[in-house]
């Protein structure tokens, strides 16, 4: 009996270990704020390309070029000021970078300020993270710029 | 009397079977000896049926190979390949405006690239040619009578846009594809009205498709953290990149001209269009069961994987393309795409014939060029890595050399998925061309996937203007 016990917990311990590797690969779901990586070598973010950007559109697309073989985790702040996995019906929006170094990714924007952080990680444990703060020009902004468009055409017409 | 009336039946029915069944013996060629049928050949001579439209125009042959129409303002793009109904009502309407471009007379040169690229990224239509134009050949084909000095001298890409908000001038954007600079043509052409095709033909989520520029893979340097990692591959301004996987149909192909024996009345006809005379003809069967035809000018010769060639015995002794006389580079040329239509035809009648340029049109007053095409399906031309579909070699107005692949592409049911366009980049470079360092374009074509059929697949073309089918 007590050695029958005995191979159940060396089957069970067998099991933890070699899952434990598995579950250490994948990108953690929730970062901190002051999340900032091990190095600044891994991705050139190309759009935007200033750390504080302004846009009217909406349907935004992230791009960069880094190191191939580099996983890219795109994370969003929420309410409590942490970072959470972005996802897309369903799937996380994170790919490994190929061999031509390109990156871009769809995401879709509010209205106001987006916090955005790039995550970065190489199979040999380096890590780098990017924060973009991306803000959305709202439609009743949008509509008072052209207003003010079309009064100085009428102005000079 | 009515055994009389049976008898005089009988005997109608007898003497109507009797001619009935000689008509048709007459006229089946196999009858006689092969190649020989006088009275066959007097039906080809007298064209009893009459000839079907022509379905391949010079109009046609120019088809745009791809319209962009993009609204910056409502988020939505949509890219259009000739293979529907609505980029046909599109390609209309547009070429409607590059006439006009084409003989505007305030075109001016660009002051920068900046210019072209701006105008990619707002409400606008990016028209893209498969092949490259003399701008005088284009706007004969569009029949337009040209100044003699256009601006640019060879096209290939416009954008035509709306994005001026001040002005009410629509404006077209032409490049030159030879030296690449840009020239700025304002068109007459009510801009409400391109306004509102810009919003009925854009209707897709603009994040589907980027342009290059809008994601700066255009420029090596830039970028948050410049300098920290090397952009290996530059993209032109201009590359449209599909972000999103996408489904598009498989491809079948018929071979036309071999179904476990060549089809002898197709075989005929390519003979007759060539001028052969079929009475008489010496023919021979190649090790490989090829059939070659001999006349006393040329020869021609079958394939069973469906390829015709012809071959002029002299330069002088090729096919005439048309009687007159002092024909031009571009006479001859248009002559070529009627002849393949009428080849087509007359082998093939009832088939459509979809076809589209791969080789780009000149008039650099040579009197021996040559002019090839490739077949296409779903918009989508069908890339044969051994030849294009059709290779025609001309010399002083004559055919020399003409191949052809006797062959129909249809889509079918099946459907493929096709990567991004970024993955397809990641394959060129580390399976095929890891020293690719530009690509100046990267398109869907169908590639042969084994049996009869064809799968979706992309290529690209390089900075140094090589094509490869990425993948292949």
């Amino acid at each position: 009996m007590r050695r029958f016990y005995k191979s159940i917990l060396t089957a069970v311990l067998a099991l933890v270990i070699c899952v434990l590797p598995l579950c250490s690969f994948a990108s953690p779901e929730v970062l901190p704020a002051s999340y900032g990586g091990t190095v600044d070598y891994l991705i050139n973010i190309k759009n935007p390309d200033t750390v504080t950007s302004t846009t009217s559109t909406r349907t935004y697309v992230l791009s960069a070029v880094g190191l191939p073989g580099t996983t890219v985790t795109l994370y969003s702040m929420g309410a409590d000021g942490q970072y959470y996995k972005m996802y897309a019906d369903g799937v996380a929006l994170e790919s490994v970078i190929g061999a031509s170094g390109l990156y871009a990714q769809q995401i879709t924007l509010l209205d106001g300020t987006n916090t955005i952080l790039v995550r970065c990680a190489t199979d040999a444990g380096e890590e780098q993270g990017v924060h973009l703060y991306i803000n959305l020009l709202g439609q009743g902004f949008l509509d008072k710029l052209k207003a003010f468009t079309v009064d100085i055409t009428n102005t000079f017409n | 009397m009515k055994k009389e009336s049976v008898k005089t039946c009988l005997l109608v029915f007898l003497v109507c079977s009797s001619i009935f069944l000689t008509i048709h013996k007459w006229y089946r060629e196999k009858l006689w000896p092969d190649g020989y049928n006088f009275f066959a050949t007097i039906g080809n001579h007298l064209r009893l049926t009459p000839p079907l439209k022509s379905t391949l125009t010079k109009e046609s042959v120019s088809y745009p190979k791809r319209i962009t129409v993009s609204n910056i303002e409502t988020e939505k793009r949509s890219v259009y390949m000739p293979d529907s109904s609505r980029a046909t009502e599109l390609t209309a309407q547009v070429k409607e405006i590059l006439r006009n471009a084409l003989v505007s007379d305030n075109v001016t040169v660009a002051e920068d690239s900046a210019q072209w690229e701006n105008a990619l990224q707002s409400k606008s239509i990016y028209v893209e040619y498969p092949v490259a134009f003399d701008t005088a050949i284009f706007a004969s084909i569009l029949e337009l009578e040209l100044s003699p000095t256009p601006a640019a001298k060879l096209v290939r890409e416009f954008i035509i846009s709306g994005a001026d908000t001040v002005s009410s001038a629509v404006t077209v954007y032409v490049r030159d594809a030879g030296t690449g600079q840009v020239y700025v043509a304002p068109v007459r052409y009510d801009k409400q009205q391109l306004i509102s095709m810009i919003d009925t033909y854009a209707t897709d989520s603009i994040g589907d498709h980027r342009f290059s520029v809008e994601l700066k893979f255009n420029d090596a340097g830039g970028g948050i953290n410049d300098g920290q990692v090397q952009q290996s591959v530059v993209l032109s301004p201009n590359v449209l990149l599909a972000l999103r996987e996408q489904p598009y149909p498989m491809v079948k192909e018929t071979n036309l001209l071999f179904d476990h024996e060549y089809k002898e009345e197709l075989v005929q006809n390519i003979l007759i269009a060539f001028g052969f005379n079929t009475s008489g003809i010496r023919r021979y069967v190649e090790s490989d069961n090829s059939l070659v035809y001999v006349e006393n000018y040329g020869t021609i010769k079958l394939h069973e994987n469906g390829w015709m060639e012809y071959r002029a015995l002299d330069a002088e002794k090729g096919f005439a393309l048309s009687a007159e006389s002092g024909a031009t580079q571009y006479d001859s040329f248009i002559s070529a795409i009627d002849f393949v239509n009428s080849l087509w035809e007359e082998a093939v009648p009832g088939i459509p014939l979809n076809l589209n340029l791969s080789s780009n049109v000149t008039d650099e007053k040579n009197k021996a060029f040559s002019v090839y095409l490739d077949y296409s399906a779903g918009g989508a031309k069908i890339s044969d890595p051994v030849s294009h579909a059709i290779e025609i070699q001309i010399v002083n107005n004559r055919i020399v050399s003409y191949k052809q692949k006797f062959a129909y592409f249809e889509t079918t049911d099946e459907m493929a998925r096709y990567s991004t366009a970024i993955d397809a980049i990641n394959l060129l470079l580390s399976q095929q061309r890891p020293d690719v360092t530009q690509i100046n374009d990267i398109f869907m074509v169908y590639d042969f996937s084994g049996s009869t059929l064809w799968r979706p697949t992309w290529a690209a073309r390089t900075g140094s203007g090589e094509e490869f089918v990425i993948g292949h």
